[in-house]
């Protein structure tokens, strides 16, 4: 629940709160309205959490203190609903995170041992002079072993042992004593820190790192803390088994994630990697293609054009002649466009751009497309305002034009109509190719520009694609910085669109 | 045990005291104290390990955990270029805080596929001729485990 924490946050979780069984976390804004929460709200605050919900009405406790720009608030041990909380406020980035940190535990321990100092007050046993002797008594309820050290610099464990110690291999049950330093290795580090705090003889306290080991068969999470009382230094150890998990699986959350993250990080350079092989793969083997495909296709073009030649067959050997020219042509075409995809993805061109009426490269355009017309008996029309001129790259611009206008063809019917269309308006420029074809549902047109080759759809006289068209189409228009866009009607006609910014008309 | 998180230094411990490995990764908090008594010729030495959590930008070493070290162990990931970087800043430290302990870097997780490593051979041999010892580890196997803490505690015992 923690993972998408920012790292001011998840460093204060780690570093600030005291051990704990149970996180609540709730963003607000300075006003103390609710953006966002991780936990459980219901558990500690008896009821659903929504946003836009103001912090003091769900917690009274906090009346008062929003806005809580006056410096950081930490709150300990608040009686909410069904809990007992610390509650930390936490400044991130214009936003403010309440933490409540679960603290049930601690405090019904410290009930009982209050409870017990109060029946032995009450009973006459608390006096001054038994306090002072053993001021600590009460603390193996929280979990404490107690040591006060020695004149000699050694250390006696006092009376009220709690039960976790005294299962440790070092504990002498005839004595009840335990030696803390040489009994648990991290104190060797952990005392000369100590010493240092006894010495200026302060009225606080110094607390240790976790550490953990395993002993009677448990891991046990530790923790050691040291304070000076009436001229007597003592040092506490306490195992804490459960709040030393919550804490590891904190961590343990956002290190996965950091873990999944790399991995991630690392298959997505692989990935890319693997794109411009395949792409230097496509692009040589679809150049060293070229040469002996034209060669094929010269030989069969030979034997089709010499009527007398191609006369002397009989007609199934003219049919597969035909059959082996139609064939090497849609090689051709599915070869020079896999060449020029794969030169696309990888970037290998540079845009040479040159002021061109768009009357001009229409027209080459459309002648190119006009036998491709005339088989299909397709009427072509060009409505081109007079005297547009565009920067362009007029090689790959008219390669897009060209994909466009085959993509029309293919899809319309027989005896149907194309236009293309080109026009000013409020500083733009819009060339328009208008089919009256068969048209594509929404689906297909949201997935048009997808570099997926799975895709083809043959034509409406039975012509195959490559699936690239679109693509290469796609990718020359974003290399201009231009614009296109398609709408379609399913049995109506397409009407795909280049926008010409501005900045490309003289 | 020194090192980055998700190095192994858990597992390599594990593996060397109590002879088992679990893939499943255990993030250490604070220190994790484990011993073993190990032979090394006619001494009987009582090693006393020290299993620091990672470091990270959620857990930073105490330069006071290597105070009293006699020697270290500075872990990296074969499969994560970073963790070497890591391993390297926290050496320094150490080197200072220890006053020169001997060390020995471990290039663990060196089972998984020659593929996924991040460290190249080339940079391992650059490492050694800086004069870092290096033994390649596989916590997952016991590759190098037994010799990379004979080896210390050897280097250790001579200092």
């Amino acid at each position: 629940m923690l993972k998408d924490l920012p790292l001011k946050i998840v460093e204060y979780l780690v570093e600030e709160i005291p051990p704990y069984s149970g996180l609540l976390m709730i963003k607000v804004d300075n006003r103390g309205v609710v953006k966002n929460w991780k936990g459980n709200p219901k558990e500690y605050l008896g009821g659903k959490l929504t946003e836009n919900e103001s912090i003091e009405e769900l917690v009274p406790a906090l009346n008062g203190i929003c806005p809580f720009d006056k410096g950081s608030v930490k709150l300990t041990k608040l009686q909410l609903k069904n809990k007992y909380c610390d509650i930390h406020v936490v400044k991130e980035n214009g936003h403010y995170w309440i933490i409540f940190i679960d603290q049930t535990r601690e405090v019904d321990s410290l009930k009982s041992l209050l409870q017990n100092m109060n029946e032995e007050q009450l009973k006459g046993r608390g006096n001054k002079t038994n306090s002072k002797e053993m001021p600590f008594r009460h603390l193996d309820k929280l979990n404490f072993a107690t040591f006060l050290r020695k004149d000699d610099g050694s250390f006696s464990l006092q009376p009220n042992t709690p039960g976790w110690i005294k299962k440790h291999a070092f504990y002498n049950k005839a004595s009840g004593s335990i030696d803390p330093i040489s009994t648990f290795p991290f104190l060797e580090i952990f005392i000369l820190e100590v010493e240092e705090f006894w010495k200026e003889n302060k009225e606080s306290y110094v607390v240790s790192e976790t550490w953990s080991e395993t002993f009677a068969g448990k891991d046990h999470y530790l923790r050691a803390y040291a304070t000076n009382l009436n001229n007597s230094n003592y040092l506490f150890l306490k195992s804490f088994i459960r709040e030393g998990v919550e804490e590891q699986n904190l961590l343990q959350a956002f290190r996965d994630s950091s873990l999944a993250f790399d991995k991630l990080a690392k298959t997505e350079k692989k990935l890319k990697e693997l794109l411009v092989y395949k792409n230097k793969f496509n692009s040589i083997i679809s150049h060293d293609l070229r040469a002996p495909i034209a060669a094929v296709l010269g030989v069969v073009n030979v034997l089709t054009t010499d009527e007398e030649e191609i006369g002397k067959l009989n007609e199934d050997y003219q049919e597969l002649i035909y059959g082996i020219k139609d064939e090497m042509n849609r090689l051709l075409d599915y070869n020079n466009k896999l060449y020029h995809w794969a030169n696309l993805e990888l970037g290998n061109f540079k845009l040479e751009f040159e002021t061109i009426s768009l009357d001009e490269i229409i027209k080459i355009a459309t002648e190119t497309a006009r036998e491709k017309c005339n088989e299909k008996n397709i009427a072509l029309t060009i409505n081109v305002e007079a005297g547009l001129k565009v920067r362009v790259d007029k090689t790959l611009f008219l390669q897009a034009l060209n994909n466009l206008l085959s993509n029309a063809i293919k899809f319309t019917p027989i005896s149907n109509s194309i236009k293309i269309t080109a026009k000013k308006d409020d500083d733009k420029a819009f060339i328009s190719v208008v089919d009256t074809g068969i048209g594509m549902n929404d689906d297909m047109v949201k997935n048009l520009f997808k570099e997926s080759t799975n895709n083809t759809t043959q034509g409406t006289s039975g012509e195959k694609g490559t699936g690239l068209g679109l693509g290469i189409i796609k990718k020359i228009i974003e290399a201009h910085k231009f614009k296109i866009t398609v709408k379609s009607v399913p049995g109506k006609g397409t009407v795909f669109t280049i926008e010409i910014p501005e900045s490309n008309l003289a | 045990m020194l090192g980055a998180f998700a190095v192994g230094k858990t597992s390599l411990v594990q593996r060397f005291v109590n002879s088992i490995f679990s893939e499943k990764y255990q993030t250490t908090i604070g220190v994790k104290i484990d011993q073993k008594l190990v032979q090394t010729g006619d001494t009987e030495v009582n090693l006393m390990l020290w299993d620091i959590h990672g470091e990270d930008n959620y857990q930073k070493v105490k330069p006071s955990y290597i105070m009293g070290a006699s020697g270290y162990f500075v872990v990296v990931d074969v499969t994560r270029e970073e963790t070497l970087g890591v391993g390297l800043n926290l050496q320094k430290m150490a080197n200072e805080m220890s006053k020169g302990a001997p060390f020995i870097v471990l290039i663990n997780k060196t089972d998984l596929p020659q593929s996924e490593w991040y460290i190249s051979e080339t940079s391992i041999n650059e490492l050694k001729d800086k004069g870092l010892e290096i033994i390649l580890t596989s916590a997952k196997e016991g590759t190098g485990v037994e010799e990379a803490f004979s080896r210390l505690t050897e280097l250790m015992i001579n200092k």
